[in-house]
């Protein structure tokens, strides 16, 4: 598999000359990074610990989810009439899927900080190493593509088969366009910040990035009449040559429908000439100097400035302190509390893994009060009529998954023998504390705030509701704490979160999430069996608590 | 070689600063091929900062820095292709076997396929490696993985060696054979610049001491010259030139913080 995808790349070996890249060295630094990759999966299916075939699950699970959504999205190859259109609809979806695994897993393989050491040392030119990272990621992403692809391919087998070549450029080009637009952007980004600024702006560009494209995708039907959307619309309103699904579409409408018009050859030469204008930008312009900018990140060196505390945080009258005395009852807890307080807030990797994954609330926020039709005054009143508040209750538990399963990792993962090497009797009472401690730092504040909001428009009667949210969401956090979190936090490398996996857990809990909104909805309006719900939910979050408070050093998954 | 060699290294006016803090103040210094250079000073007095500026890895400095008559901030990949590089931090791409990690350095270093595979066994057998050829360096203990690096750093035979702590985690015999090879390395007209805080180390191979303080060069010459200036083992020169002497009142005072 590895030697057939090198020769793929080496058929372009020309092309990588004239970006001016040393194809020798592009080889030897894919060929390792594709043999690690495969690697880390083995090293997890080879079974040294019992049951943790975790990473390959997560892996498999990538890849049906990204079948899944395949096929949910080329159903709309069936649907929409328009052939064109279904493919702009397709393509947007697509590329903001892509863009999304490689923000939230991928960042990583753009900022490995290892290569620092390892490649920059060596006789490797610039371009030879940002051309390596892209077709890296390209070459990854290609396995999640081929998932996703395969219904779009197997529906358009039965009804227009002649398309099919076309599809596959059009996937092509649009993976392409996904990967040089990220990277274009991240490399933009260290040309114009200082080094030591980098990775905050970075988070920050993520953060904002992901809400960007999730507000484009609930936009882009906006855009256009969805009922009517059709070809000739799309193709007649500027507004959607901005669009890079509609340039990847319009190559369809010229070589499949035959329609060749200005504007259609314009966008889909638009979207080749992206294509290969992009590449050339990022691998010269964006690419100088890469190396020497990299090697100052990893360094590092703020001498003043932020790196700097006030010398409170360790002591119990700062805010971690404060509230660990509030949420704590033994020593180790309390310890524990305070230290993944204050690693969660001060750890960039961990801040940059997990921010972004959480961007899409605002725009939860924002869709639920656009959507709908009339004036801003009756779109508000129809919402206080509906039962929207539930999805308001139900966010405030993706506050627990995402920043709990990062918990576990860290660039400095070694430090961990910190905790191994001290004598802990029951390491449960140290993860019951970082528990609370993620808890307390996400899920409460955002949980709180939405019940202000809840509040403000549906008023006092949603009270219950909320009392009810706070006991199930309480337990889902307990439950993916046990399931998810027995290990000790901050002990394990980035490298064993499965690339994939981050997006398909999160997928995984909307489905679980989903389930307990579901139920919840049924009991809406019935304020006393809502209550005694509650009540039984929150007796039930104790056992549960109390078995991830007692896990003893064997149950731990080292 | 013709009669007037070129400088393996030269260091005019070097100076490097993060933020406000000044790192390196004006270093001049002017090596000839063939010497071992022991670059020692505290921790923090900017050794490290040195060589990553000498191997082309960071251009952002002021003054001089030319190796091997190539201005470093100029062509950073000219003085790449000449040197070997062992950095102080033990980064490898551990999933890795050590074959295979050295095939890969090798080829960044466009060496034939066939000489890195002929090379990577003789100098890992050279460290005793032979039976580890095949096992993936995460199960390496830290003076294993470091004698991977070394070799990484030795393979592509280069003229000029940095070497960063490049003893951290070797055993005593080990420790025996890299000294004696860099000796050997050097009189084959190979430039040794060995940076370490360990003195006992340096004073014996090296031809040349440079002690670094506060970014500044506060002595330099043979060991001998030293030992005349200020007598007796390097490490007591160091702590003379540092300025801190009462080691015995220190640990007293260490001592005390156990009382409450």
């Amino acid at each position: 598999m590895r030697n057939f995808l090198l020769k793929i790349v080496a058929v372009f070996n020309p092309f990588w000359r004239q970006l001016g890249a040393d194809t020798n060295q592009l080889r030897a630094i894919l060929n390792v990074k594709l043999m690690m990759d495969s690697r880390r999966q083995q090293a997890f299916s080879r079974g040294v610990n019992t049951g943790s075939g975790e990473t390959k699950n997560q892996d498999v699970i990538s890849v049906v989810a990204h079948l899944f959504f395949g096929m949910f999205l080329g159903v709309l190859l069936i649907f929409v009439p328009d052939k064109t259109a279904a493919m702009v609809l397709y393509f947007a979806a697509f590329m903001v899927f892509m863009a999304m695994t490689i923000i939230s897993d991928f960042t990583d393989v753009l900022i490995d900080v290892r290569d620092n050491y390892i490649l920059l040392p060596r006789p490797v030119s610039d371009r030879t190493v940002t051309l390596s990272r892209i077709l890296h990621i390209f070459l990854y992403l290609s396995k999640n593509v081929v998932a996703f692809i395969i219904p779009a391919v197997v529906i358009l087998a039965f009804t227009q088969p002649l398309g099919i070549p076309v599809f596959l450029l059009q996937v092509l080009i649009a993976l392409l366009l996904v990967v040089l637009i990220v990277n274009g952007i991240y490399l933009l980004l260290l040309r114009i910040t200082t080094p030591q600024r980098f990775k905050d702006v970075i988070s920050y560009f993520q953060i904002g990035f992901t809400i960007l494209i999730f507000a484009a995708y609930y936009l882009l039907p906006k855009l256009f009449d969805f009922t009517a959307l059709n070809s000739a619309a799309i193709f007649s309103n500027p507004v959607s040559y901005l669009v890079p699904p509609v340039w990847v579409a319009a190559i369809w409408e010229i070589i499949v429908n035959q329609h060749v018009t200005i504007v259609t050859v314009s966008l889909a030469s638009l979207s080749l000439v992206t294509t290969v204008f992009g590449s050339y930008l990022v691998a010269t312009v964006l690419a100088k100097n890469l190396s020497r900018k990299m090697m100052a990140i990893s360094q590092g060196k703020p001498a003043s400035g932020p790196g700097k505390t006030t010398g409170k945080s360790t002591s119990e009258h700062s805010l971690g302190g404060r509230l660990a005395a509030v949420f704590t009852n033994s020593i180790v807890e309390n310890a524990a509390f305070r230290f993944t307080w204050l690693q969660i807030s001060r750890n960039r990797d961990y801040k940059l893994k997990t921010y972004p994954a959480l961007g899409f609330i605002p725009i939860f926020f924002v869709y639920m009060t656009i959507n709908g039709n009339g004036s801003l005054a009756e779109r508000l009143e129809s919402l206080q009529e509906g039962e929207k508040y539930l999805v308001l209750i139900y966010i405030a538990a993706f506050m627990a998954i995402t920043p709990l399963t990062n918990a576990l990792y860290a660039d400095k993962f070694k430090a961990a023998w910190v905790v191994f090497s001290a004598p802990l009797e029951q390491p449960g009472s140290f993860i019951a504390g970082a528990f609370k401690a993620i808890v307390v730092q996400f899920m409460l504040p955002v949980y709180l705030v939405m019940w202000v909001v809840g509040t403000a428009i549906w008023g006092w009667k949603v009270t219950d509701d909320f009392v009810l949210g706070l006991a199930t969401i309480s337990m889902f956090a307990l439950l993916s704490a046990r399931l998810f979190f027995n290990k000790i936090p901050f002990s394990k490398p980035w490298s064993d979160l499965s690339k994939g996996g981050n997006f398909a857990k999160g997928m995984l809990a909307m489905l679980v999430i989903g389930v307990f909104g579901a139920v919840h909805y049924f009991l809406v309006d019935k304020t006393t069996l809502i209550l005694a719900v509650s009540l039984v939910v929150a007796i039930l979050c104790l056992p549960l608590y109390r078995s991830l408070k007692r896990l003893t050093w064997p149950q731990l998954q080292r | 070689m013709t009669g007037n060699p070129l400088p393996a290294i030269e260091m005019r006016n070097l100076s490097k600063r993060y933020g406000n803090n000044q790192v390196l103040r004006s270093i001049d210094l002017c090596i000839q091929p063939g010497q071992i250079i022991g670059y020692i000073g505290p921790n923090g007095a900017g050794k490290s900062t040195t060589v990553r500026i000498l191997a082309g890895l960071d251009g952002d400095y002021e003054g001089e820095a030319i190796v091997a008559g190539v201005d470093v901030k100029n062509d950073p990949l000219a003085v790449k292709k000449m040197i070997g590089y062992v950095p102080e931090v033990s980064e490898l791409y551990d999933t890795l076997t050590p074959l295979e990690f050295l095939d890969f350095v090798g080829s960044l270093h466009e060496m034939p396929g066939k000489v890195i595979a002929e090379r990577s066994r003789k100098m890992l057998n050279f460290f005793g490696l032979s039976p580890n050829l095949n096992d993936r360096m995460d199960t390496f203990s830290k003076g294993m993985r470091q004698k991977v690096l070394l070799v990484s750093g030795l393979m592509h035979n280069p003229k000029i060696l940095f070497l960063d702590e490049p003893l951290s985690g070797l055993d005593a015999n080990s420790v025996i054979l890299v000294k004696e090879l860099l000796n050997r390395l050097a009189a084959e007209g190979k430039t040794v610049f060995y940076c370490s805080h360990m003195m006992d180390v340096v004073e014996k191979i090296s031809n040349r001491i440079v002690l670094l303080h506060k970014g500044t060069v506060f002595a330099e010459g043979r060991f001998d010259e030293l030992k005349e200036r200020y007598g007796d083992t390097l490490e007591n020169i160091f702590s003379k030139l540092t300025g801190s002497t009462d080691f015995s009142t220190k640990a007293s005072e260490f001592l005390t913080s156990f009382e409450d």
